[in-house]
């Protein structure tokens, strides 16, 4: 599912060079529950947005379903992660002018899938995350609950091969940040692959398996 | 998609109407002033070009300064009709008169004329006859009186007015005919004045009092209408009989001053057009300036559709109809709104229609369009070219 192999990522800064991630191999199987896991600065961020096909490796390979991820067009990224990435980020990332439903269908305009077929997924999607009612109210009218609901919709609704969570309780308080691990619980339990990065060891600790990540170096925990 | 762009592009429009306003303004106003100023011009000067074609483009009115001393006779005149496309001729001799019909007393044109006078102008009797060769010949007193002199110095009916007697400049003529009203009153509009009277051209001779016989006016008609070929033979003809002086006379081709007229009403139409360009162009650079604003304001929505899926070309599409749409919208007020002006200022100016020309409808909206285009596109490029992580880390 996602093979990662000898993996680096390095900012030069004038002469001095950082490795954001140095040298980093990893191995998520499909259908997994994996939490990554470190402090901020560890390069967590970094893992990320490689992952998510948001940011390119300098060195080594990454294989994701199979295909490698190499320096592909702008816009054969996008296609990559409009298709196989569900994001599902700490500070929700909706669309503050469209509606929950609008912000649920957008990934699926961009997929190009029929107007039919877009509404019967979009419903289901905030069927499954308990949010049918609040469909036509905006982001600044839901709770912060409701919203990473409304996010992880989308994600839904999108079919990816990976959900990725960054921080995803991480603006949450602690029982509405319980909520939304139980629906995490529940994709997983679906068969849906789950990659949730965390810096708070409770919530890694939900998962089928962990990865450590400290200053840029990845060591599997299983 | 395309659809799904323009939703999103009218959400965004709406969504913050007030903006939008203010950017559609700088195009409402470049419209509107296009549009109303060149159909302003067009309708003022498409008057007056009627007028002067009121006035009569069917003939050619010839004035010679010096006949070397040889007076130009009336038989010398009627030799050169059939020549080439020169048709019919008549002098004609301007009396300024005073015309008294009982208590009534008037200053008037009265023109000495022959009786193919009638068919070079065109005119058209309401009552009694034209001239005819014997008046000529006989140097009679008779006279044709326009309508407004029959209404105002005779005043009486047509039929009634035949045969009573007026005085010019105190010698007595004897109506014989009454012209019929001219349709086109604009053309009125332009000549000194209404009250126009004629007679025979030798008795013209006689009133004026100078005695001389030489003929220093004269209007011809050319065969088919051609006046520009006409205009040429009778030239040539003047010439070699004012001993190869062709400033000896000049020639006043109302055909030719028509296209003076239309060249003033392009020229003019141009300029105000150039000047309300320029307020469009204004208008499209106020498009350019609020949407690179909202695109920096947006960087963060950006972003988030890219970090999901859309790709620069559908980022792209997206703000370039937005800043289409907001020029259409605004082309389409500024339309609105000009008609409203034209109607108004139509009602205000009497005898002139100014009309919505669709052909500078048509360039307006395809002015502004390509405005829309132009100055949305680099606004657009530049948030199509934003790099995902970057806009996702934008805090704005």
């Amino acid at each position: 599912m996602i093979i990662f192999r000898d993996v680096s990522r390095i900012y030069r800064m004038g002469d001095t060079e950082l490795r954001a991630l140095d040298h980093a191999n990893m191995h998520i199987r499909e259908g997994e529950f994996v939490s990554i896991i470190g402090p901020s600065g560890s390069g967590k961020s970094t893992l990320m947005n490689i992952v998510g096909c948001l940011d390119l490796a300098d060195e080594g390979e990454y294989y994701l379903d199979g295909q490698e991820i190499r320096r592909y067009s702008e816009d054969a990224l996008a296609r990559i992660r409009n298709r196989k990435i569900g994001f599902i980020f700490q500070n929700f990332n909706l669309i503050g002018r469209m509606d929950a439903y609008d912000n649920v269908e957008l990934p699926l305009i961009y997929q190009r899938v029929p107007f039919g077929e877009r509404r019967r997924r979009v419903e289901e999607a905030l069927e499954r995350v308990s949010l049918t009612e609040r469909a036509h109210h905006r982001p600044n009218e839901l709770s912060g609950g409701q919203q990473q609901r409304v996010a992880i919709a989308r994600a839904i609704a999108a079919r990816p091969s990976i959900f990725l969570a960054d921080e995803p309780t991480g603006n949450l308080d602690t029982k509405t940040g319980e909520e939304i691990m139980a629906l995490f619980h529940e994709l997983h339990g679906q068969g849906s692959t789950i990659v949730l990065i965390t810096h708070d060891p409770s919530v890694a600790a939900q998962a089928d398996r962990r990865i450590n990540i400290l200053d840029g170096h990845v060591t599997e925990v299983d | 998609m395309l659809i799904q762009s323009i939703k999103m592009a009218w959400e965004s429009i709406t969504s913050n109407k007030m903006r939008s306003f203010l950017t559609m303004l700088g195009i409402i106003i470049g419209v509107f002033a296009l549009v109303v100023l060149v159909s302003i011009v067009s309708g003022a000067t498409g008057s007056i070009t009627d007028a002067v074609a009121g006035l009569g483009s069917d003939s050619l009115n010839v004035t010679v300064i010096d006949d070397k001393g040889a007076a130009l006779t009336l038989s010398e005149l009627r030799s050169w009709a059939g020549q080439g496309s020169i048709d019919r001729l008549s002098p004609t001799s301007t009396v300024n008169a005073t015309v008294r019909c009982r208590h009534n007393s008037e200053n008037a044109n009265i023109y000495g004329v022959v009786p193919e006078y009638m068919d070079i102008e065109g005119l058209e009797l309401a009552a009694g006859r034209f001239l005819k060769e014997p008046d000529i010949t006989n140097s009679t007193n008779v006279i044709v009186v326009s309508e407004a002199m029959l209404t105002d110095i005779l005043s009486t009916s047509a039929a009634s007015a035949l045969g009573s007697t007026v005085r010019v400049n105190g010698v007595p003529y004897e109506v014989i005919g009454v012209l019929a009203e001219e349709e086109d009153s604009t053309a009125s509009l332009f000549r000194m004045t209404n009250y126009t009277g004629y007679i025979p051209y030798s008795s013209a001779i006689r009133l004026s009092g100078l005695g001389t016989h030489s003929i220093t006016t004269f209007s011809l008609s050319a065969v088919g209408g051609d006046l520009d070929t006409a205009e040429k033979e009778i030239g040539e003809i003047l010439t070699e009989r004012f001993e190869g002086d062709s400033e000896a006379f000049y020639v006043m081709n109302f055909n030719s001053v028509m296209g003076v007229m239309s060249d003033i009403n392009g020229t003019l139409s141009l300029l105000m057009g150039g000047v309300a360009g320029i307020s469009l162009l204004v208008g499209g650079i106020g498009i350019m300036n609020i949407m690179l604003v909202s695109v920096t304001e947006r960087t963060k929505e950006i972003g988030i559709r890219k970090a999901i899926g859309a790709d620069r070309k559908t980022i792209l599409l997206q703000f370039l109809i937005e800043g289409l749409m907001v020029s259409i919208l605004g082309c389409i007020i500024g339309l609105i709104l000009s008609w409203i002006a034209l109607r108004f200022v139509t009602s205000l100016a009497n005898n002139i229609t100014f009309r919505l020309d669709p052909k500078v409808g048509l360039l307006a909206a395809g002015f502004s369009l390509g405005i829309g285009l132009i100055f949305g596109l680099y606004p657009a490029n530049k948030a199509a070219s934003k790099k995902p992580i970057d806009a996702l880390r934008y805090n704005g």
